[in-house]
């Protein structure tokens, strides 16, 4: 595919996504990269916040009121009632460990609570030379988040996708046919696109990616495509 | 659920304002907005009453919309009417309007009874941090009340088949991925349409905003 057309397809995946994160229909992985692009980038933020107006539009010009129980407005006051005599505890504090801080380093600080919780106990594991990956534990089915770090003019196999592989960079630069990206650079890929990233040359390249069906490596690379799939 | 445990309270002294077949005007985004803030600074339940006499029912029926149920929509609606009792000291009028903001509650409501685990919530505007080497996005001019008024009426001038899209995405539960199986229009097409419609409504912001 032409270099245009890659970034046609790039852009509308990229704000069918965001729009999707606004009217809150994605997956756990899905929504956990969003967030953490929209806490690195302000343009990204710009944009959820409009898409986020539209959904208080529809609210006031698409909803018919549907009229709620006799008793609901008595069951909130009641509650706001009890809730002002009993103060909630604060929940207590996760300990950290040293990959948490290392990888806490490079997400948006309001995240750090939800990082933290992913990744007591949990450490780097190897893939290929030059690669390293860390398997976010999430519950959801659909879609599977990883971190994956890149050693500086690292490459990763040239592949394809099935469905969609979302990737957020943390850390240092990567470019490939579509162009090159940054820390909180959102890109989205489909089927209909291939590439064969490499890392930037001084500081390599850390990445948060979520995939909604298995990478589908092409050429030679196929042969390693058993040790990505999840 | 919290408003299980409520339920079998004693009877509280409120007296509850009437429900249904209300005749009273529409209150404008003003008002809503002023509403809100007297919730968030004086812990005003009279502003709050008609609030929920406002938002409870056009959250109930967005939450229907999307599948939910007519009970669980009713209790969700609740849940997020306790939110913003709870929350309203940090609702700011210039950062989203009253719908806006309430909007975004009711979504999160909807995602944590989808979810096993409650989604972890960030509040960017919040937090002061900066975002190193970003400047403020120049469609970001507009006030976020005037922006969601200008957003309500650009959707209003776009073709039916780019709004029912953006609608689609709003009220039902559906992937965009779905939302091309059921209508059996390709997804790059229900994608680029989407996009097409935002860029469109992102245009209309501009031109207002200049």
């Amino acid at each position: 595919m032409s270099k245009e057309s890659a970034e046609e397809y790039m852009k509308d995946g990229y704000h069918s996504l965001l729009l999707a994160y606004a009217a809150g229909i994605l997956d756990e992985a899905q929504d956990m990269i969003v967030s953490a692009h929209i806490g690195l980038s302000r343009r990204g933020r710009d944009y959820v916040r409009s898409y986020e107006s539209l959904g208080g539009c529809m609210i006031e010009d698409y909803c018919e009121p549907v009229a709620m129980s006799e008793s609901a407005l008595d069951h909130v006051l009641a509650c706001i009632d009890k809730a002002e005599e009993v103060q909630q505890p604060c929940p207590p504090k996760p300990s950290e460990c040293d990959f948490f801080e290392e990888i806490a380093a490079f997400m948006p600080p309001p995240m750090r609570a939800q990082i933290q919780s992913l990744c007591s106990g949990q450490r780097w594991s190897h893939l290929m030379p030059g690669i390293d990956i860390f398997d976010l534990p999430l519950t959801c089915k659909q879609s599977h988040a990883r971190l994956m770090r890149v050693k500086p003019s690292g490459r990763t196999p040239h592949h394809g996708h099935k469905g969609v592989e979302i990737t957020l960079v943390l850390d240092g630069a990567y470019a490939d046919e579509s162009g090159e990206y940054t820390r909180g650079d959102l890109i989205v890929a489909d089927e209909h696109f291939e590439h064969k990233p490499s890392a930037c040359p001084d500081r390599g390249c850390t990445c948060m990616i979520v995939t909604t069906a298995p990478v589908r490596l092409t050429g030679l690379a196929k042969l390693l495509n058993p040790f990505l799939r999840k | 659920m919290l408003l299980n445990a409520c339920m079998v309270q004693k009877k509280n002294d409120y007296i509850a304002m009437k429900h249904g077949g209300q005749s009273d005007d529409q209150p404008g985004k003003d008002l809503l907005n002023k509403w809100l803030d007297e919730v968030g600074t004086k812990r005003d339940r009279e502003s709050f009453k008609r609030l929920f006499n406002h938002f409870a029912p056009r959250i109930k029926s967005f939450l229907m919309k999307g599948g939910t149920s007519e009970s669980q929509a009713d209790e969700l609606a609740q849940e997020t009417m306790l939110t913003v009792w709870d929350k309203a000291g940090s609702f700011n009028a210039a950062q989203a309007s009253a719908s806006t903001w309430i909007f975004t509650i009711a979504r999160n409501k909807r995602i944590d009874a989808l979810r096993k685990i409650k989604r972890t919530e960030v509040d960017y505007e919040d937090l002061n941090y900066s975002i190193e080497g970003q400047e403020k996005s120049p469609l970001q001019n507009l006030s976020e009340t005037e922006e969601t008024d200008v957003i309500s009426e650009a959707l209003k001038s776009l073709p039916e088949e780019q709004a029912d899209l953006i609608k689609k995405s709003f009220f039902e539960d559906k992937s965009h991925a779905e939302i091309a199986k059921e209508t059996g229009i390709p997804l790059g097409t229900v994608k680029s349409r989407i996009r097409l419609a935002l860029e469109r409504l992102r245009t209309e912001k501009k031109v207002n905003a200049l």
